[in-house]
């Protein structure tokens, strides 16, 4: 969920049931200021007939509206002594004018006249009250509403900009590559907390950024150191088995060592290279012909097709891309070169290189890896290969830096590399 | 003939030196720039053999130049641990013939050496003799019996490889390095040379010449006379 649908939400929770409940108290209190009010109008009549009757020991006439009227009747004597002063009730009459049925508030009180005890009646209707607090209550929910949804949007215009600068943040984080060589700068925040995560994770990437670099430097360092011992060992091993006096068993496992040698200068030279393209060593683009430089490479391969008697098809377009020359040559050397080291005998390799793809798919053995594990480094499809497993691990790190999309599959024995030139 | 070798590295220095006299060159060692430079503007070689990284102020370029002002007529092969296309670059455009990168096999030195010098002192004109084979290497062609032979251009390659390092054994990789140039390292698998070396062998004894190809169990082969 986003950050500000979450604070809406949060708000939305914390602010409706207050509504509600200030809604609910609103009414009921409102109707009992009415309710009271209806009562001491009524009491103020009970007054009135009580020092009317005093004075004047009989009735007064009063002008009896639809709304207001009272009546008095005669109580049978003895009952006087459990008679209270007054007594509330609510009821029910029919309204002749209106032809209807409505809501009416009756005052019952004893009054002693000619020496008897009269019950008076006096009510009052109490209709207009409910209507006026009903629609004072849908007024207060209609404002109610309104309220909230202006604070909904004011929250929400206040949220986006109280945390635009996080977003540029995230922004920048995202596409923040260990590779590159600009330094992380995040735009300066005032709120205080956003200028503390920038500051944290400029200082952050900083640090991450040179360990990376230095784990790059000593990579491509030992890389360097170690061709000179490489090379010593290779030429010790050449003299040496130029010796006749050497028994067949001891020179065979001299020639080992020459082996074991030359796939360690490999896997040295690979690594080298991958650190150089890591490091952009390679920026210098060009226009490239791309279809020579794929024959050219099938025309190196030609002894390895033949001896695998593979069947080669190539569909190939003259295109020219703008690329380094050098990493378009490693490029293409390695996908080739896989596509033969890892087919099968008797297979197919295709190649197909249009404007805007190159596709090559070869026939190959059920790799004992995923794809996914195979571009990593180190990976190989069969662990007794001779192969150093840096192959495939290249053509993802120059894709990424030249901007191509790749996709690698492994489908009923087909393996297919598509390169995407524009992404 | 008269070498001069340039590099720093004393194991790895020995080891050309081995292989180099063994080819019954004159060599001569120079382990630092200070050295390195005074012999090459000194004394007169027919082909400096240059490591670019030196101890002592200065690099082997620094050498070749200096060289090419005095004695331009000297070869110069380029061997460097920077696997640089720019050094390469640089090098031979100061006027280096030929480049390689360490760690390299002594055999393939010894026939770049040999085909340089040959470029330089014959013109390419002068005719490599193996009893009755005869190689014209500006023609590129192969004569068995003053009968010109039809070789592939890998199959060529391979017998002049060999006629450079006779009586040497040649190990595997240090052949099909030779044949697949500097991107031999992508590849792991050499059973393809087999092909080649079948059809060289068989184009030769046809043509009624000796099989002077032995294979050495396991290893490779050796192109030799000598039992």
């Amino acid at each position: 969920m986003k950050l500000l649908h979450q604070t809406q939400r949060l708000f939305f929770r914390g602010v409706l049931p207050v509504f509600i409940a200030a809604g609910i108290v609103s009414f009921f209190t409102l109707r009992w200021v009415f309710d009271h009010e209806t009562d001491e109008k009524l009491l103020g009549v009970q007054a009135e007939i009580e020092s009317y009757v005093r004075i004047n020991d009989t009735l007064p006439t009063f002008f009896q509206t639809v709304f207001d009227r009272w009546y008095a009747e005669p109580m049978p004597t003895g009952s006087m002594t459990n008679l209270k002063a007054y007594t509330f009730s609510d009821t029910m009459l029919f309204n002749k004018f209106e032809n209807e049925i409505e809501p009416f508030r009756q005052l019952r009180f004893p009054v002693k006249m000619r020496g008897q005890i009269w019950m008076v009646s006096a009510l009052t209707s109490t209709v207009e009250h409910h209507d006026l607090v009903l629609i004072l209550a849908v007024l207060l929910v209609t404002m109610f509403g309104l309220l909230l949804l202006v604070m909904l949007w004011v929250n929400r215009i206040v949220s986006r900009q109280v945390w635009q600068p996080f977003f540029e943040t995230l922004e920048k984080m995202r596409r923040f590559r260990l590779a590159d060589h600009a330094l992380l700068t995040l735009p300066p925040s005032s709120v205080e907390e956003i200028q503390e995560l920038n500051t944290t994770l400029e200082n952050l990437a900083y640090q991450v950024r040179q360990d990376y670099q230095t784990v790059k430097k000593f990579t491509e360092n030992a890389s360097h150191e170690l061709q000179t011992p490489l090379a010593i060992i290779q030429g010790k091993v050449e003299i040496l088995l130029q010796n006749d006096t050497l028994s067949e068993t001891q020179a065979q496992q001299i020639n080992i060592i020459g082996q074991s040698t030359r796939r360690m200068v490999r896997l040295n030279q690979s690594l080298l290279l991958l650190s150089k393209i890591e490091n952009n060593q390679f920026l210098e683009r060009k226009p490239v012909a791309l279809k020579p430089l794929l024959e050219k490479r099938l025309v190196w391969l030609e002894d390895f097709i033949a001896e695998k008697k593979l069947e080669l098809e190539t569909i190939l377009v003259e295109i020219s891309l703008e690329i380094n020359p050098f990493l378009a040559e490693t490029l293409m050397t390695n996908l080739l070169t896989n596509a033969v080291k890892h087919n099968i005998q008797g297979g197919f390799l295709r190649v197909i290189l249009n404007e805007n793809y190159l596709i090559v798919e070869n026939s190959a053995a059920l790799p004992e890896a995923s794809v996914k594990d195979l571009t990593a480094r180190f990976a190989r499809g069969n662990p007794h290969s001779e192969g150093v497993g840096l192959g495939l691990a290249m053509v993802v790190e120059i894709c990424e830096q030249q901007g191509f999309g790749l996709e690698i599959s492994f489908e009923q024995g087909i393996w297919r590399v598509q390169l995407r030139f524009r992404k | 003939m008269k070498i001069l070798l340039i590099e720093d590295e004393l194991e790895l220095a020995t080891s050309v030196l081995d292989f180099l006299k063994s080819e019954h060159y004159l060599v001569e060692l120079a382990s630092d720039f200070p050295t390195a430079y005074e012999k090459a503007i000194v004394y007169e070689y027919d082909c400096l053999i240059v490591d670019i990284n030196l101890p002592g102020g200065g690099t082997g370029l620094d050498v070749i130049r200096a060289l090419k002002k005095l004695h331009p007529e000297s070869a110069v092969i380029i061997i460097s641990a920077r696997n640089g296309v720019e050094d390469r670059i640089v090098g031979l455009d100061l006027g280096a013939d030929d480049y390689l990168t360490k760690p390299f096999h002594l055999s393939e030195l010894n026939a770049r050496l040999k085909a340089l010098l040959r470029r330089r002192h014959f013109g390419g004109s002068s005719d490599i003799v193996f009893h009755e084979i005869k190689i014209k290497p500006a023609e590129r062609n192969v004569y068995i019996k003053e009968n010109l032979l039809d070789l592939t251009p890998k199959e060529y390659d391979l017998l002049l490889y060999f006629l450079s390092n006779q009586h040497h054994v040649l190990r595997r990789e240090s052949i099909a390095e030779h044949l697949l140039g500097d991107d031999a390292d992508q590849m792991d698998d050499f059973n393809f040379i087999y092909s080649h070396i079948k059809n060289l062998r068989k184009k030769l004894i046809d043509r009624g010449c000796l099989d002077y190809v032995k294979a050495v169990y396991g290893i490779g082969y050796k192109f030799t006379d000598k039992k």
